[in-house]
C-alpha cells in the first residue's frame, strides 16, 4: 500500500510522527518523488487492513498544527 | 462549485480556490471534520486545493452533497476567524505585551529599566558628591580655619 502526501500541504515534520505513533501497527518506508512524499507501508495488521490508509491520512493531517 | 461523487467508494470530491479560501484556513476545516470523515487533501496551494471527503459511515449521495455544503460553511467560518486574526493582530500584540509588562515584580521592572540604561550608576554611591549636605562639607572647615586664624 502506498499513500502519496503533497509535500506544499502535508509536512514530513507530520508524517514522521504518524509513522512512530502507528509502527506497532504496521511497517513503514518514506520516499519521495518530486511534489509528494511516497509512504509504503507493509504488514498491515490484517484486522485494520480497511481502514488503515484512511485512518493514517487522517492522523498525519491531524498532527499538522 | 464542481464536486464528483464516488458513492462506491462513500467520497465526495471538490476543489477549492486557494485564492479565496487560504490553506490555513482549509487546515482547520479539515481538523473539525476529522471525527466524521476521512479527509485527504491534494492540489496545489497556490491556485487549486482537492478536498476529498470519505465517510466513515455509508453514506448516500444527499448526504454526500450534504457534507460539501457544510464543510464550505465552516470553512467561511474559520475564513472569517483567519481574518479577523489577521486584522487584530497588533492589537493582540500590545495587549498581551501590556499585560506582561505590567505583570513583572515592580523590584524588577526597576532594575531592568536601570540597567538597560547606558552610564547610569546606583544614586546611593553618589560619586559626583552632591549628595553631601552643605554643613557637613563646608561647615566644620570654614570653623576649623577661623580657629586658626584666631591664633
Amino acid at each position: 500500500m502506498m499513500i502519496n502526501f503533497n509535500k506544499k500541504i502535508y509536512s514530513l515534520k507530520s508524517i514522521k510522527k504518524a509513522m512512530k505513533d502507528y509502527s506497532h501497527l504496521a511497517d513503514f518506508k518514506i520516499g519521495q518523488k518530486k511534489n509528494y512524499f511516497l509512504v509504503k507501508i507493509t504488514k498491515i495488521k490484517p484486522e485494520l487492513k480497511d481502514i488503515f490508509q484512511d485512518e493514517f491520512s487522517n492522523y498525519v493531517l491531524s498532527l499538522h498544527q | 462549485m464542481k464536486s464528483k461523487i464516488n458513492q462506491k467508494e462513500n467520497q465526495i470530491v471538490f476543489y477549492l480556490n486557494s485564492k479565496t479560501y487560504p490553506l490555513e484556513a482549509i487546515y482547520s476545516t479539515a481538523y473539525v471534520f476529522l471525527d466524521r470523515v476521512f479527509v485527504y487533501l491534494d492540489g496545489d496551494p497556490a491556485k487549486k486545493i482537492m478536498v476529498s471527503l470519505k465517510g466513515k459511515e455509508k453514506l448516500n449521495k444527499t448526504q454526500l452533497e450534504n457534507l460539501q455544503g457544510e464543510f464550505q460553511n465552516e470553512l467561511l467560518n474559520y475564513l472569517l476567524r483567519v481574518e479577523i486574526a489577521k486584522r487584530n493582530q497588533k492589537v493582540r500584540d500590545f495587549i498581551v505585551g501590556t499585560a506582561l509588562v505590567s505583570a513583572l515584580p515592580t523590584g524588577l521592572l526597576t532594575q531592568t529599566s536601570q540597567s538597560e540604561l547606558p552610564g547610569t550608576v546606583d544614586w546611593q554611591k553618589d560619586p559626583l558628591g552632591i549628595a553631601i549636605p552643605w554643613e557637613e562639607k563646608y561647615g566644620k572647615k570654614k570653623r576649623k580655619t577661623k580657629k586658626k586664624s584666631g591664633r
